[in-house]
């Protein structure tokens, strides 16, 4: 049997030489290959048109036997292929240079760095080039809709607040504050990512599976984000100039009514509720003087919108950057500094402070590389952010939400260029609040101001020696980094002269007007809180190891590393503490078979002693088919990678709560506003402070073990001008830190974790790219497409008499509520013996109120009825669209980016008019519901109007109030154009280009209620995320 | 081989770092407070029996935002009192918890944001347990720890009786539940006890705890639990034991399987001897007041009845208290009177609830003389002002001390005087009612006035008790009337002379709905009396006496509000999260 094969191969190999000869004299050549310096292994040699080939050994040398007048076909991942005719040599010495757009490709993955050709991992990029183009004011934002996979929603856009969040793959755990991804500056668990210039950035790396985060460990879980900052070439000096100014505005406001159309749907309101005081409604009078305007002081109609929030303010953003270097040195350092400010008027009388809202930032970055022996290079990287922001009158907190929410015709502001803190004579009882001044942290008026000042340094030193002599491909390193925060909240505040405005006997508009109020003295007050100032200390060091021998390519990495941030200010405050072992090996047979091995072990100090590590292995399989000498060479299909990995990685977080295991401190406090007092009035009658009991602690504890499967594959057609990755994941996450939910009330105390929760999380990714150039025209296309779908499969749920009431089952954060199947539109309706029955009220259904499902049939609308509506808050699936071309100097891009699958629930002030029986109304609630719209078959979007109606039938959680909030959005758009050069040398300027960009442009989405699909606060009183108009320049020296 | 070496020789010494290392992760030792440093020290043992107090007492008037770490409220409607969910008052407001009592919109799944949160009243018994477990390892005498532990004992019970009086037989939990992982939670659900089961065991508590409370303490503590509490939480508990609510039960029928009567009602026995052990237990306050504890009397200071009357509620200090609750918020942020008085007047603030006392309550007042005010008001009808002002101002001193009515003071002897109608296109705050509460607050005149301290337990109930108690029992006349008397004495009211069980039934009634009048008592009073569901107490027209301005102002009888009562409301629901738990059986008709 044996022999018979061996003999058949023998006659096969016999037969294909055999043929070659028949073509010409067969000669023996031999050679080595070169990357210009070092000897290439594994370089596949193939005689153009033949089925033969080799292969270069580990000192890059092959040999191989050629007709004469053969062509040689010299390929290498990475590296330009080269053809070279024979023509009778025998010695054939090549060197091949690398492919800059696949070495360029060269991706750092935890803890070192990885040709992406050949990388295992699920993994995806942002360039920093791509960072900049978005003109906002944070990584988080600029990240949004640049690659699939992360996840970024940014809830609000109020300047120095508007930070993402970020989730990779969509969410596998129950507790919200345990989903973050875990991102890393230059190697460092770094929080404050946001506030880097993206001028720093060199890249952004997304670790998505198992392969490419189990060096994590127990801060794998929910994948990790590396950002590399920019690093010095050998070269002369470059300096970089970006010059930005832009103007910014909300992208969109609420649309108010004033006062006419409010009085008319607030005495509709009074008459829908039966309310036969006549006192209480709006008389006709009032209502005249609403519509016409003519008595502004006690008829006064305001858009506090537009009455406090300025259409456009100003953003600015500088940035310069020097970098170059010689072998020994090289170097990188930049300084950046952006700015809004604007966003409020200015009030007509001083209210104490400008209402100056401004945030500031300041961006400096030096970082250096040495190389000063031979084998030793030495890296040093130091950063610092500061960021600097004010907020009159509590922001969207304040100012904001009381502009959206209350009546337009509560009071006239400003008379006679005078605070107005409250008025007699308002029609109705129209409650008295002048949004200008009422805007405080209490309800008590008076103009305050918020300062935070928050500043970052970020230090990295790092060592890597090479151990070449040792043995070859050995290296070792060592990285110490330390950072420190700080954070100062400043609060001025300053009570100011107002005034109350009384109505006139002499004429029926006529007013007097006197103070009420001293201006009084200016205070700050500054506070560093508990956990604002704090320093942590990182520490790493590696054995690196990377050889080839022959077709083999063996690297290897062990590192242990520990981390301890410590609050210096508070002895009782612990330091964080991390400590971890990782390794990876990797073994690649001629860049074609591609195998990886990674394991984390690593301890959290959330977990007892011996729950405390945990071992956390992957292992992940590549074959790059493509390489196969079976694959067709063509242009068809010029790259094809299988790759696939399966790992278990953990998650210790828990919404910054420490020591699980451990019962918490009791502490002392005053019992607040409950005191125990004891002693005799008037004598020694006295507070008396008090102990109390602390959470409970778990002590079989441990980490959240999320197992993970990643398949994916990376297609490169068309001579490599499209590209296309996807990817399949499966995610099983157990052990999910969650609070013991079946526990009884008589407990009563602060529960612990439990490792109980079960989620699975499934999804797909899409990446597809296209370049190319028609005649002078280049131009690229960009989609993105992820999906991740999860399923919460145990939460210790108590029982629920339907299982449609149950969140097991169905995912995280699903919304529920009654299914709204329009309204009632007639008394048979009403009247209907079999109408199911309302919980809420059914007494007083009328024409006008909400028909519900009554899911569980038993004739009546309950909480029981309350099945899974819409979606959660967070998408599903998000897309991304884009593309651009350059033509000549000129240039242009644009991005898409979209949502779907998620909903937004609509709540209070945000969802009805008339809460406390006033509040703001909406252009939306135009869309009532009333007999009379009902018969000219108008377009009904609201139920029948009531006042505060919060607990009433119509307002019950339901399909009605959780809307889609899926949007596509044209995020960004820039057209820019490039100087030509001859101009500029005579100015001494490289390369200028200037350029208008726009973000957040045009929005579509389906909601109601004019609103950032992306914002969540239920109340309406976020600031929606702003709209940019934005022009820069760029100047190269 | 030189490599390997080195490899397994790195491998092996960082493993060797990292077994170090697990210590590393070790909590440092620190200066936080543990269980066992609290027992361990004097000062931290009082601090942690402080807590107890802040957790297990009865702090009827709400902080809407307060739950959590800063303190509990577990009583009184949301943003309201509990006397404008029953015939006394109303709460102008409409966002209150009484507005939900008032329409009887509320549920097993919405009555903890309405007005009661049991989990609290479990939290103060889990402190009170802590104590009375460890107070043992303190280093006190054995009988300073056994009076401490008194105290911690007292207030569990206090805590039992409060959830007793909304829900019938509860969950008795006498001891620390512990839950550390979910193994344990088979272990922490207590099912219901039966209702005479969780009064047996509030009465045994109050046995207990009396025998090694003090009478009284020294000046700086005094307001601590002192031996006539005991005594006084036992009479109530006995008092309400012996009432028509928990003997006669309810007609509702109940749909959870695992609901037995027993869980409501008291096993059918000797109602005489119910009201007898109530008499007696109301008696021992009195005799304990009287001899033995050297302090505790009726208030008889200050020479105007309505100022005396008013001294009680505002002076911390009348011996007449046996417990309050400490102050009802700071001096800074004093909420009572944020919410609870007329926001025009005395806070300008945002949000005042603005009680209004019903007309429908008012009639409970006698004139000064003793006899009924003539109301011959028909609805509808405009009456002159002058007529409200006569009127109100015959009645009872009490009337006066407790109600602000228009064209009165509001800080009595300040001369100045409100009107309630419209004036100069100017109004006061809008109410329902006759006039507004001022009952605790005496005329301040903003939220940075003292704040009250809520009462507890006040002697005169225990008069009330004993009258009631001993007229079901058909007892001494002269002792009844003796008792009703000594009450109404005190205010210069005339006093009473026998007449017969059912007609000195409803004079106790009438008197104690005066006496105590928006204390909460008069809410739990109506449902074991088992008459809330007559017209006009929890059902039915709520009336106002409401007034216009113009040249000449006038009043109208009118009905503000019609109130919707079901039977099954006599108990409240288990909250609907608990009873999802399985453990629980909910009660009859929720």
């Amino acid at each position: 049997m044996n022999m018979k094969k061996t003999l058949l191969t023998f006659l096969w190999v016999f037969c294909l030489l055999g043929f070659h000869v028949v073509f010409g004299q067969t000669i023996t050549v031999g050679g080595k290959i070169t990357d210009g310096k070092e000897p290439l292994p594994g370089v596949n040699i193939r005689i153009k048109n033949a089925k033969v080939a080799t292969s270069t050994n580990g000192d890059g040398v092959f040999t191989i036997q050629v007709p004469q007048d053969a062509v040689l076909v010299i390929t290498s991942l990475g590296y330009v292929s080269k053809e070279v005719a024979v023509n009778g040599r025998t010695v054939i010495n090549e060197s091949l240079t690398a492919d800059a757009t696949a070495l360029s490709e060269v991706i750092v993955v935890g803890y070192g760095e990885q040709k992406k050709l050949t990388t295992t991992g699920a993994i995806s990029s942002v360039s920093g080039e791509d960072l900049v183009k978005a003109p906002v004011a944070g990584i988080s934002n600029a990240l949004i809709g640049m690659a699939p996979g992360l996840q970024a929603v940014q809830n609000s856009g109020e300047f120095g607040h508007d930070q993402a969040t970020i989730y990779i793959r969509g969410m596998a755990t129950l507790n919200g504050s345990g989903r973050a991804p875990l991102i890393l500056v230059d190697g460092v668990e770094r929080g404050t990512y946001n506030n880097l210039d993206p001028n720093e950035v060199e890249s952004i790396n997304i670790l998505k599976d198992a392969s490419a985060t189990a060096v994590f460990g127990v801060r794998g879980a929910n994948g990790v984000i590396l950002i590399t900052t920019k690093q010095g070439q050998v070269g002369k000096p470059q300096i970089n100039f970006t010059g930005n100014a832009a103007a910014i505005q909300p992208s969109v406001l609420p649309k108010l009514l004033g006062s006419y159309d409010y009085a008319v749907l607030h005495n509709e309101a009074l008459s829908n509720m039966g309310v036969t005081d006549q006192t209480r409604y709006f008389s006709e009078e009032d209502i005249r003087l609403y519509q016409t305007g003519e008595d502004p002081i006690f008829h006064p109609s305001k858009d506090w919108m537009d009455e406090l929030i300025k259409p456009f303010s100003f953003q600015q953003s500088y940035n310069a950057n020097i970098s170059g270097g010689i072998d020994k040195v090289r170097y990188f350092t930049s300084i950046g500094y952006f700015n809004q400010s604007g966003g409020y008027r200015q009030p007509e009388q001083s209210l104490g402070f400008p209402f100056r809202q401004s945030y500031n930032k300041y961006n400096i970055r030096m970082n250096f590389d040495f190389n000063p022996m031979k084998d030793l290079s030495i890296s040093l990287k130091l950063g610092n952010q500061i960021t600097d922001n004010s907020i009159p009158n509590g922001g969207a907190w304040g100012a904001f939400d009381k502009a959206a929410n209350l009546p337009p015709m509560t009071s006239p502001g400003f008379v006679e260029g005078k605070y107005i803190e409250k008025i007699d004579g308002l029609p109705n009882s129209v409650p008295n609040f002048n949004p200008w001044g009422q805007a405080g942290p209490t309800s008590t008026g008076g103009a305050f101001v918020t300062n935070d000042y928050l500043s970052t340094v970020n230090t990295n030193l790092s060592v890597k020696y090479n151990m070449d002599w040792l043995t070859p491909g050995l290296s070792v390193r060592a990285m110490g980094a330390y950072d420190s925060y700080y954070l100062k909240h400043q609060v001025r505040t300053k009570a100011f002269a107002a005034y109350t405005l009384a109505k006139s006997d002499a004429s029926p508009t006529g007013y007097v007007l006197y103070q009420t109020k001293n201006e009084g003295p200016f205070t700050v007050s500054e506070s560093v809180g508990d956990n604002n100032k704090w320093n942590k200390i990182y520490t790493e060091a590696a054995i690196d190891y990377k050889r080839s021998f022959g077709d083999h390519q063996v690297t290897g990495l062990m590192l242990a590393n520990f981390s301890r941030a410590v609050i210096p200010s508070k002895e009782y405050k612990l330091p964080t503490t991390y400590l971890g072992l990782v390794s990876r090996v990797t073994y690649n047979y001629k860049n074609r078979y591609l195998s990886e091995f990674n394991m984390g072990y690593n301890g959290s100090e959330n977990f007892p002693e011996g729950k405390r590590f945990g071992f956390f292995p992957s292992g992940s399989l590549g074959w790059v088919a493509s390489e196969e000498s079976f694959f067709p060479k063509n242009n068809a299909v010029t790259f094809l990678k299988f790759r696939g990995s399966y790992g278990v990685v953990g998650n210790d977080q828990i919404g910054g709560e420490r020591y699980l295991y451990l019962n918490g401190p009791y502490a002392l406090g005053n019992g607040g506003y409950q005191a125990v007092v004891f002693g005799e009035a008037g004598t020694n009658m006295a507070r008396f402070n008090m102990y109390r009991e602390g959470k409970l602690g778990n002590p079989d504890v441990t980490w959240e073990k999320a197992k993970k499967l990643d398949i994916g594959a990376e297609i490169k057609f068309l001579s490599n001008k499209l590209s296309l990755t996807s990817d399949y994941f499966q995610e099983k996450r157990d052990n999910i830190l969650w609070s013991l939910s079946t526990v009884p009330e008589l407990v009563a105390t602060t529960l612990p974790y439990a490792n109980i929760g079960k989620v699975e999380n499934h999804g797909y990714e899409l990446e597809l790219g296209f370049n190319d150039r028609v005649g002078s025209v280049d131009y690229w296309l960009k989609g993105g497409y992820a999906f991740a779908r999860n399923k919460i499969i145990f939460k210790d749920e108590p029982d629920r008499p339907y299982d449609y009431l149950l969140q097991t089952g169905k995912p995280i954060d699903q919304y529920f509520g009654l299914t709204f199947e329009g309204f009632y539109n007639t008394m048979d309706e009403i009247n209907d013996p079999n109408r199911p029955v309302s919980q809420w009220n059914d007494g007083a259904l009328q024409p006008g109120d909400m028909k519900y499902k009554d899911l569980n049939g038993d004739g009546q609308i309950t909480t029981d009825d309350m099945g899974p509506v819409g979606h959660s808050n967070w998408p599903e699936i998000t897309y991304s669209f884009s593309g651009g071309f350059s033509w000549k100097g000129f240039d242009l891009s644009f991005l898409f980016q979209g949502t779907g699958n998620v909903s937004v629930r609509f709540e209070s002030a945000a969802a009805y008019p008339f809460t406390a029986d006033w509040g703001s109304a909406q252009e939306w609630h135009l869309q009532r519901w009333t007999a009379e719209r009902y018969a000219n078959g108008e377009t009904i979007n609201f139920p029948r109007l009531e006042l505060s109606p919060a607990k009433q039938h119509n307002y019950q959680p339901s399909s009605f109030w959780v809307q889609d909030a899926s949007y596509i959005r044209l995020k960004n758009l820039e057209f820019g154009y490039r100087f030509g050069a001859n101009l500029l040398k005579r100015m001494g300027v490289k390369s200028m280009r200037v350029y208008v960009s726009g973000n957040n442009l045009i929005t579509w989405d389906h909601l109601l209620y004019a609103k950032d699909p992306d914002a969540r606060e239920l109340w309406g009183r976020t600031y929606p995320s702003m709209r940019v108009f934005n022009a820069g320049v760029n100047f190269q020296f | 081989m030189k490599r390997n070496l080195i490899l397994k020789g790195s491998l092996i010494i960082l493993l060797a770092l990292c077994v170090s290392c697990q210590k590393y992760l070790e909590k440092p030792v620190s200066s936080e407070v543990t269980l066992e440093d609290v027992f361990a020290s004097r000062e931290k043992t009082e601090q942690f029996l402080w807590n107890v107090y802040s957790t297990a007492s009865i702090f009827e008037f709400p902080y809407y935002w307060a739950a959590g770490d800063n303190g509990f409220y577990h009583y009184g409607a949301t943003y309201t009192i509990l006397a404008a969910a029953c015939d006394e008052a109303d709460a102008y407001a409409n966002y209150t918890g009484a507005e939900a009592f008032n329409t009887g919109n509320w549920s097993s799944s919405d009555i903890y944001w309405y007005e009661f949160r049991s989990e609290y009243c479990y939290k103060g018994i889990r402190n009170a347990n802590l104590f009375i477990e460890n107070v043992d390892k303190s280093p006190f005498s054995d009988q300073e720890k056994a009076s401490m532990k008194a105290e911690a004992i007292f207030l569990r019970a206090l805590m039992h009786f409060d959830l007793m009086q909304r829900l019938g037989g509860v969950a008795i939990v006498d001891h620390v539940l512990k839950v550390a992982t979910a193994e344990d939670i088979p272990g922490v659900r207590i099912p219901r006890s039966t209702l005479q089961e969780t009064i047996d065991f509030i009465v045994n508590s109050c046995d207990e705890a009396a025998k090694n409370l003090p009478n009284t303490y020294p000046s700086m503590y005094r307001g601590r639990i002192v031996k006539g509490a005991a005594l006084a939480l036992k009479s109530r508990t006995l008092l309400y034991a012996a009432s028509d609510l928990f003997n006669e039960g309810y007609d509702v029928s109940a749909s959870d399987p695992n609901f037995k009567q027993e869980m409501i009602q008291l096993p059918s026995g000797d109602r005489q001897e119910r009201w007898s052990r109530a008499a007696d237990a109301a008696k021992a306050v009195l005799d304990w007041a009287a001899n033995e504890s050297g302090w505790c009397e009726l208030y008889q200071g200050k020479d105007n009845p309505v100022d005396r009357y008013e001294e009680i509620f505002i002076n911390p200090n009348v011996k007449e208290i046996i417990l309050d609750a400490g102050l009802m918020g700071t001096n800074a942020t004093n909420y009572f009177v944020r919410f609870m008085t007329p926001g025009t007047v005395v806070y300008t603030g945002t949000d005042p609830v603005n009680i209004g006392i019903t007309f429908n309550f008012t009639k409970f007042y006698q004139k000064k003389d003793g006899t009924d005010q003539v109301w011959d008001e028909e609805e509808g009808v405009a009456y002159p002002y002058s007529e409200y002002q006569r009127k109100l101002g015959e009645l009872d001193p009490r009337f006066q001390a407790s109600v602000f009515q228009s064209g009165t003071e509001w800080a009595r002897g300040s001369g100045t005087v409100y009107h309630f109608y419209e004036q100069h296109g100017k109004q006061l705050d809008m109410y329902n009612g006759v006039g507004f509460l001022r009952k605790f607050v005496k005329g301040v005149f903003n939220g940075s006035s003292p704040a009250p301290r809520w009462i507890t337990f006040r002697l005169a109930e225990f008069y009330l008790n004993y009258a009631e108690a001993l007229n079901e029992i058909n007892g001494s006349s002269t002792d009844i009337v003796n008792a009703v008397n000594a009450i109404r004495k005190r205010v210069n009211m005339p006093e009473y002379t026998y007449t017969n069980q059912e007609d000195m039934r409803q004079k106790i009634r009438r008197e104690r709905a005066v006496e105590l009048a928006f204390e909460e008592h008069r809410y739990f009073d109506v449902r074991r009396w088992k008459i809330a569901g007559d017209e006009g107490v929890m059902r039915g027209g709520m009336y106002s006496l409401k007034l216009s301005g113009g040249a000449s102002p006038t009043y109208k009888l009118e009905k503000f509000e019609t109130r919707v009562w079901n039977d099954k409301m006599y108990l409240y629901p288990f909250r609907i999260s608990e009873i999802n738990l399985g453990y629980i059986a909910q009660n009859p008709g929720w």
